[in-house]
């Protein structure tokens, strides 16, 4: 079954990068810190958005969420506590504002996902700003190599919860969610509940990420933390590496942070001119991605 | 098995469904008959949970049907088709029954069993020889049928049919009243069945209910309702009795 098989790949190559962390210089280390971040939060995204078709424009909440958890918390709790806090943070956010976000479909839920990422983001810096704080540093955080491997536990979490989904009646009921939800919904999907399910589950692994970044940074400060570049950087790369599988956000994640990579040092506006025009060609041309390419191609 | 009892539904100015009254024994096909307008799609959608009624009950087993959702009320063994054919476009034939036998009455979840509950829904409605292509490749006909296979790969004892005929050709519209039939015949199901092609009704139905304006105007054996002078007012208009 090519699920499995793509499951098994993904984990191999997870497996591999955790064999190269031992030998790897700082130069890599930081490479594979944004690699491993975009593959666990694409992969997360393409759980809610690619399944049922609610393309959320605001999952970087999740991820600031979990960054202002951790560094609140550090040096007060452990820290595999502080990510755990930070995961469920982001969950237990997702919950309380799943139901009434998830009962516009289409445009609106996008535009409204957008819109409730940045209402947190200025709320936080107001409730900042009350507690004298503009930003909040991290003294003493873990070496790389450690946050590397907290995202390669991150990235592999992320994969088997995609992987989980879609075996299950869950991402089989999405997937009818998204194809036509009143239709859906007479065949017994228990649309509202199938759709919070997701989000939740969707919003897990970014909180843990946003923490783990945030450790990264060294520093939190609301406007990086809920950057909506990362929202939009989780879509990107799930339509060019193709949204329907597995391997499909993967393989966007890839593209775009080996070629964000490459021209960061020689060209770095030519990165978001090149972004723009892969869209371009992905949306127009190759809407089923990368991994679509890769279908055809056998 | 199903009693709709008193049900009335409004929308804004307009009254759907006035006070209407039927039921429906097991393994039974109901006709319902009305011009364009007469509520019998709302009394569908009423039926299945997807509108509520502003008064009456819907009795299913001897438990009321009222506030369920749709997907609880599939769970119970209902399903309806949609007038305007509904199919998961993008995903295949085969997947389309599969998702419908993981849901619904059934709630199947090992894949061998999702796959035998498809296949046999697929077969009944001779569709099956197109299981790997995409529903949004099919014709009308086919997407009709793949509507019906649906509904019955979810395990309902009960299927609402709305107009799984309209737009066939007479030999299509032929073959379908062979698959309704053998539904109740081989399969034991009921059906209550909406349809404007006259001539399958009449030859399909056990009984016919015929609505007029959201109101029940009159019921019976279809040789009753053919000769019936109020029925054929309405149905064929004032030219029929000059």
């Amino acid at each position: 079954m090519s699920l499995l098989r793509d499951l098994v790949l993904i984990l191999l190559g997870l497996a591999a990068i955790a064999i190269a962390g031992f030998f790897a210089n700082d130069y890599w280390i930081g490479f594979g810190i944004a690699l491993l971040a975009a593959i666990a939060l694409t992969e997360s995204w393409a759980i809610l958005s690619a399944l049922s078709g609610y393309i959320s424009l605001g999952h970087v909440v999740f991820y600031g969420l979990g960054a202002y958890l951790v560094v609140v918390t550090w040096g007060v709790i452990w820290l595999p506590f502080a990510l755990l806090l930070a995961a469920i943070g982001a969950c237990g956010f997702a919950f309380a504002i799943g139901l009434p976000v998830l009962r516009v479909r289409g445009p609106y839920f996008v535009i409204l996902t957008f819109g409730v990422a940045e209402l947190v983001k200025y709320a936080l810096i107001a409730i900042e700003a009350a507690l004298g704080h503009a930003s909040r540093l991290v003294l003493g955080a873990p070496d790389p190599i450690v946050i590397l491997y907290i995202l390669l536990g991150a990235a592999t979490l992320a994969t088997l919860l995609a992987a989980g989904v879609r075996l299950t009646n869950l991402g089989h009921g999405l997937r009818a969610l998204r194809e036509d939800e009143e239709a859906a919904e007479t065949l017994g999907v228990p649309a509202a509940q199938y759709k919070l399910a997701a989000f939740v589950i969707s919003a897990a692994i970014p909180g843990l990420v946003g923490g783990a970044m945030a450790l990264r940074a060294t520093y939190f400060e609301p406007n990086t933390a809920f950057d909506p570049m990362i929202s939009f950087a989780m879509i990107a790369m799930t339509i060019i590496g193709g949204s329907d599988d597995l391997r499909g956000p993967v393989l966007g994640a890839i593209l775009l942070t080996g070629l964000s990579e490459v021209l960061w040092d020689v060209a770095p506006h030519a990165y978001m001119l090149i972004l723009g025009i892969l869209l371009l060609v992905f949306v127009r041309f190759l809407p089923e991605g990368l991994s679509g390419l890769i279908r055809r191609a056998h | 098995m199903l009693d709709v009892r008193n049900i009335s539904k409004r929308f804004g100015g307009v009254l759907a469904l006035d006070d209407v009254t039927f039921s429906v024994g097991a393994a039974e096909i109901v006709g319902l008959m009305g011009a364009n307008g007469a509520g019998k799609t709302t009394l569908f959608a009423v039926i299945a949970g997807n509108t509520r009624p502003q008064s009456g009950d819907v009795v299913w087993r001897g438990k009321s049907l009222l506030g369920l959702r749709p997907d609880q009320i599939a769970r119970h063994g209902i399903a309806r088709t949609f007038q305007v054919v509904r199919p998961f476009l993008g995903l295949t034939v085969m997947e389309n029954a599969s998702i419908a036998a993981r849901f619904g009455a059934r709630a199947l979840n090992r894949t061998s069993d999702v796959n035998a509950a498809a296949r046999d829904a697929l077969q009944a409605v001779h569709l099956f020889d197109r299981a790997e292509d995409l529903a949004s490749e099919l014709t009308l006909s086919d997407q009709k049928r793949l509507e019906i296979a649906r509904a019955l790969a979810t395990g309902a004892v009960l299927l609402l049919l709305d107009e799984v005929m309209a737009g066939l050709t007479p030999t299509e519209v032929r073959e379908m009243i062979e698959i309704i039939r053998s539904l109740r015949n081989d399969r034991g199901l009921t059906l209550i069945v909406i349809e404007h092609v006259m001539r399958a009704l009449m030859s399909l139905s056990d009984r016919i209910v015929v609505l007029h304006l959201g109101r029940r105007i009159a019921e019976g054996l279809p040789s009753i309702i053919a000769d019936d002078p109020q029925v054929s007012h309405v149905y064929f208009g004032s030219h029929a009795d000059a």
